[in-house]
């Protein structure tokens, strides 16, 4: 103490400068290393939440099999993408006029800001993928978030037939992005109740994650690893095309996802 | 990844923004940032050093489940010392003991890096072995909130989120606890 103090400290005032003065003195045990513990502990939550990739049908049906469906999804699609041409019926709802998103689940989900197609795309670096207007339409909005490494490209769909609302309100959300996944790690991120199907989309190979909090880690742009945990709500289907990650999430089942993946271009 | 200002850390905010679009390098940042005072505060708390350090172990693991639901806009720091401490106090009632504050003069050195004279040396010295031991005859309570103010240095805002009461409540309970502590100290200097 610099000066001596009226002791015992007379007031509050006093009292708290001998108990600065004592904080001072004292020691507190030596802080363990904590943060190391810490991200070791989520690396082995992961793992140890682990479950067997359940090969989609590989077991049940075959892989023939698995490929004929695949093709009827397809053939399904295209007819009735050609029924709709040879009608002249075309429904799309144009940018804007569908119900904004809540701010709250924009927020949650991380889209980023909402922009037009183009801006997205510029913004991007890459040219958006789009399902064809058959499928499910024209987005109802399209978000970009510059995360990670190149940015994010979300395309968002309200409920429509085939795709009811999700615990969010939202539809399908395609997600795109520059990453890249490395196959032994896709599929030992995973928490509890979730289930893996390996599957195709076109000529790539693909995941359909379902059931429970799932999650997975990719490597960004720039080689960092990044975990999806917090973004993701509902099943989603993942695969690499054309140096994308991309992903479908909000669809109720495989074969409905398959069809907006199917018909991204 | 969190984009950098060059020459500037990241905000708190920023590193829980970029945390919960999935940067677990920025989570470790903020871990690295806090895991001095979380597991000071978790030793306040539960009064055991393995405890506290599991207790902050576990309070960022829980911390990192809920980025999701952590409100944007909110203060990163109470809301982690809130969980940290909840895990600590769950500790401490599993264990059933009752805290003490197991802080000890670290060494008799004068406290501001002045040079006093002998004779203030150990007047000093004495008058902070008097101040802790008083702090030591209060009730847990008392004794925790002039801890967690005095020596982990919390504002008040922190402590309500330590104590989970409202800041009201941490500014009256700081005020009786060091109306007794004083009183603790006349009472010695009468019987002394």
């Amino acid at each position: 103490m610099a000066e001596p103090m009226a002791w015992p400290p007379p007031d509050d005032q006093a009292l708290g400068l001998a108990l600065t003065d004592l904080a001072k003195a004292l020691a507190f045990p030596s802080t363990p290393r904590i943060a190391s513990e810490v991200m070791a502990r989520l690396r082995e939550r992961h793992h140890a939440e682990e479950r067997p990739v359940r090969p989609w049908l590989g077991w049940r049906l075959g892989r023939s099999a698995a490929l004929a469906l695949v093709a009827l999804l397809i053939l399904v699609a295209g007819a009735v993408a050609f029924g709709l041409v040879i009608s002249g019926l075309r429904i799309t709802l144009a940018p804007g006029t569908a119900p904004p998103i809540p701010s709250g689940v924009v927020q949650s989900r991380a889209f980023g800001s909402e922009l037009g197609l183009a801006e997205a795309s510029r913004r991007a670096g890459f040219a958006i993928l789009l399902p064809s207007p058959a499928t499910i339409g024209h987005p109802d909005h399209v978000y970009f978030i510059d995360f990670p490494s190149g940015g994010t490209v979300s395309l968002v769909w309200g409920p429509r037939k085939g795709y009811p609302a999700g615990t969010d309100g939202l539809g399908v959300v395609v997600t795109e992005f520059r990453a890249s996944v490395d196959p032994g790690v896709w599929e030992k991120m995973v928490y509890n109740d979730t289930t893996i199907l390996r599957t195709r989309v076109g000529s790539h190979a693909a995941l359909w994650i379902s059931g429970g909090d799932h999650a997975y880690f990719y490597r960004d742009a720039n080689g960092r690893m990044v975990d999806t945990s917090l973004r993701l709500v509902g099943s989603a289907l993942i695969w690499e095309q054309n140096g994308l990650l991309l992903r479908v999430e909000g669809a109720p089942d495989l074969p409905s996802a398959l069809a907006v993946a199917g018909a991204l271009r | 990844m969190a984009t950098r200002v060059e020459g500037r850390p990241l905000t708190d905010a920023e590193l829980i923004d970029a945390a919960r679009r999935g940067d677990v390098a920025a989570y470790e940042e903020l871990v690295r940032r806090y895991e001095q005072l979380a597991f000071r505060t978790a030793f306040l708390v539960c009064g055991d050093a393995e405890e506290a350090r599991d207790a902050a172990q576990e309070g960022f693991v829980n911390a990192y489940g809920a980025l999701r639901g952590f409100r944007a806009g909110a203060e990163p720091r109470p809301w982690l010392l809130r969980i940290v401490a909840n895990a600590a106090r769950n500790r401490r009632r599993a264990a059933g003991r009752r805290t003490s504050l197991a802080l000890r003069s670290a060494q008799d050195r004068p406290s501001d890096g002045a040079a006093p004279s002998p004779e203030a040396a150990v007047l000093a010295g004495e008058q902070r072995a008097e101040l802790l031991a008083a702090i030591e005859k209060l009730g847990d309570e008392d004794r925790r909130i002039i801890a967690l103010r005095w020596f982990a240095d919390l504002s008040e805002r922190d402590i309500s989120a330590v104590l989970d009461v409202p800041a009201g409540t941490v500014k009256s309970r700081l005020s009786r606890a060091m109306a007794r502590l004083r009183g603790v100290m006349r009472g010695s200097e009468n019987h002394g």
